[in-house]
């Protein structure tokens, strides 16, 4: 959640317009959207929608070809060295050093923004901690697996405590376990509440369990904008509640929880079970006991199930596609090299 | 063990000759070098010296002294072997021998016409500056030639009637091998290896492995990342600059005349070089991304660098294109400047025409390759 105090700040990120070409092809469209202090905000899209080319133009990488972005205040075409002091970033590709170690990774980087000795040394300690490589800190990095060079590169990212940190697919090609780590590192950084975070990704399950709001991107165009929540509850559909009784329900009882407020509407799947669409996230639990109770003649709730609109649906619904079919539509070929 | 399918063999065959067709670009320099080689290898070794500087010491003011003056001119004039100069006494000539400004110098010692005139055999001195064998062995065959008689209109006009002059060669330097000679050369060219390694391989790997990516999202300027990379560079070439200076030294047996102020001039002079090599390759490979790229212009960077420096042939043979191009590159500068250092033990005026072209070369490669490193991706 976004503490409070410092939504009445300036946001942290504000993007104006922003667009980028590649010759005739455009990468990104006209992106408008702002991100508070201390949010953790999404980039959700398929491989060629625009989000590495995106957090390129917002980390100084890439000039952008009209609009304008700021990350704390500072043009990132214009003061784009006053950007790189605020920035911590992670990109697609793996950058970390595999000649160097840990320690001496951070160390070099340290030395980038200045830092002291002292000051170095005492984050170093810190965060190797925090993404538990102390033990690796004196071995070579190419020695690392591919989930640990990622933990070194967040290590490496956050060494001069950045105000703004963007990771541009953090998880792509790690096992499960490796992700789940990274997931718990970043949830643990955004409860210290002060750091505000952007990241891109393909993984609904990343986007959803990570981020206080998320754009959907598609084709270089923001489809959607908005919390998880309510960008799954625009999805016609809405949660979908299935209730199983003991025995066949009655009309009376069905057009009882038919009128119950939370419910939009209910059909019978077969005589014993229900499927409910409901108009909120609350399953209005009371109401149906209520009202088995009072109708069922003896009927009971065997079970019930809920099943909740994934963003997978919302980025159908946005697109039109699916977001598994759009990653293999082939923009890798179409786009220039460098947007990867 | 030797199981084969044609098919499968001809599958590889045809996956590789497509690369190649997709990158044909990197066909170039294949077909580029060996021409290359011909055309600056050709020219830069074994060619007709020319314009070699040559100074005349006149002890002696009798007609024979005058007719072979005016010999020295003609053969000056007619084949431009020479660049004639005159210089008052021995002494002075040599020194200036010493600092590199001469070749040769040929003394008309005093007597020398009354000599003649008797019928007795007159002396010549030709002092040449040994250290370049080349050109040395050269002057003093065509002096020598030229009062022989052998050949060509200009010795009847002359009526100087051999073998009355002898053409006394007297070597400046003492004895020195043609690998005393080389060893500038091959300093030259350690220093180049390093440049390329350092300077193009590395950079180029680097980008294309992302560490510039991650380079690009600190406040690292593109001035701090030449120079850091610079120093990176310089001190791995002081290594193996100073390793190789001192091998060759001890394998060419050469002993160093000027001290420590030859040595300290020696180390300014590696560094200047390895300098302006390094600045050159970033500015060359500073967008390049490919990492075939510098490996793919190595040779023809070497063959166009190394072999028209002098440090095989004395430059005094190009023609006048190749001497423009030699004039282009540090390397001639540096050669040039080491072999008078560690050949002949000469001081700081006679290489500093040499530094400072080393270090103008150097300072516009700097400001080149911060210009066009780009410091966006």
């Amino acid at each position: 959640m976004i503490p409070q105090e410092s939504a009445a700040l300036a946001p942290a990120i504000v993007v104006e317009h922003l667009t980028r070409k590649f010759g005739d092809f455009t990468a990104d469209d006209d992106l408008n959207f702002t991100v508070a202090r201390g949010e953790i905000f999404g980039i959700l899209g398929p491989n060629g929608a625009g989000k590495s080319t995106l957090i390129r133009m917002l980390n100084t990488l890439l000039p952008p070809t009209s609009g304008r972005a700021t990350v704390m205040g500072f043009d990132v075409a214009k003061q784009s060295s006053r950007v790189r002091h605020e920035i911590g970033v992670i990109p697609q590709a793996n950058t970390v050093d595999s000649d160097l170690t840990a320690w001496e990774s951070l160390d070099i980087y340290g030395k980038f923004y200045g830092m002291s000795r002292k000051d170095r040394r005492q984050r170093a300690e810190e965060l190797l901690e925090a993404v538990g490589l102390s033990e690796w800190r004196d071995k070579a990095a190419g020695t690392y697996s591919g989930g640990m060079r990622r933990r070194l590169e967040i290590a490496r990212g956050l060494i001069h405590r950045p105000k703004v940190f963007f990771l541009d697919e953090p998880t792509t090609g790690l096992d499960p376990q490796s992700r789940r780590v990274i997931w718990e590192l970043l949830e643990r950084l955004r409860e210290q509440g002060d750091l505000t975070i952007l990241i891109c990704t393909h993984y609904m399950d990343e986007a959803d369990r990570l981020c206080d709001r998320l754009a959907i991107v598609d084709h270089g165009k923001i489809a959607a904008l908005g919390t998880p929540r309510e960008l799954k509850d625009t999805v016609p559909g809405q949660d979908m509640l299935t209730v199983q009784f003991l025995h066949t329900v009655s009309d009376e009882l069905l057009a009882a929880l038919k009128a119950l407020p939370e419910v939009r509407e209910a059909t019978r799947e077969h005589d014993a079970a229900l499927h409910m669409i409901l108009n909120g996230d609350v399953v209005p639990l009371d109401g149906i006991t209520d009202a088995t109770r009072r109708l069922g003649t003896g009927n009971k709730v065997k079970s019930m199930s809920l099943l909740e609109p994934t963003l997978e649906d919302v980025f159908l619904h946005y697109t039109g596609r699916g977001l598994r079919d759009s990653v293999a539509t082939g923009y890798d070929y179409a786009v220039p090299n460098i947007m990867r | 063990m030797f199981e084969f399918n044609f098919k499968r063999a001809l599958a590889v065959a045809e996956r590789d000759l497509r690369r190649f067709r997709r990158n044909t670009k990197l066909l170039i320099p294949m077909v580029m070098m060996p021409i290359i080689y011909l055309v600056i290898l050709g020219k830069s070794m074994g060619g007709d010296l020319h314009d070699l500087p040559v100074a005349i010491v006149v002890q002696d003011r009798g007609e024979a002294s005058v007719a072979v003056q005016s010999r020295l001119q003609t053969l000056a004039q007619s084949r431009q072997l020479f660049r004639l100069a005159s210089e008052p006494d021995p002494a002075t000539a040599v020194r200036a021998l010493r600092q590199g400004l001469y070749k040769a110098v040929v003394i008309v010692p005093p007597g020398f016409s009354e000599s003649y005139a008797r019928g007795e055999p007159a002396s010549l001195g030709v002092v040449v500056d040994n250290t370049d064998n080349t050109a040395a062995g050269v002057i003093a065959a065509e002096v020598q030639r030229a009062f022989l008689g052998g050949s060509g209109d200009d010795t009847q006009t002359l009526a100087i009637r051999p073998p009355t002059i002898n053409v006394e060669r007297v070597d400046v330097y003492g004895h020195k091998e043609f690998m005393q000679y080389l060893v500038p050369g091959v300093i030259a060219l350690a220093l180049f290896f390093v440049a390329m390694l350092a300077g193009g391989i590395i950079l180029v790997d680097d980008r294309a492995r992302g560490i510039h990516e991650g380079y690009f999202v600190t406040p690292l300027s593109a001035l701090d990342l030449v120079l850091g990379l610079s120093m990176s560079a310089i001190t791995l070439s002081a290594l193996i600059g100073g390793t190789v200076l001192v091998s060759a030294i001890l394998i060419a047996r050469l002993s160093i005349i000027g001290g420590i102020e030859t040595i300290a001039l020696t180390a300014a002079c590696v560094l200047l070089l390895s300098l302006g090599l390094i600045l050159f390759m970033f500015t060359l490979m500073a967008r390049v991304s490919n990492p075939l790229t510098p490996r793919a212009l190595f040779g023809i960077l070497n063959v166009l660098t190394f072999f028209p420096s002098g440090a095989l042939y004395p430059t005094e043979s190009y023609p006048t294109w190749l001497t423009t191009l030699s004039m282009l590159f540090p390397m001639r500068y540096a050669v040039h400047a080491l072999r008078n250092l560690l050949l002949k033990g000469v001081g700081f005026q006679s290489v500093l025409p040499d530094f400072l072209a080393m270090a103008g070369f150097a300072l516009l490669m700097l400001v080149l390759a911060s210009t066009l490193f780009k410091r966006t991706l």
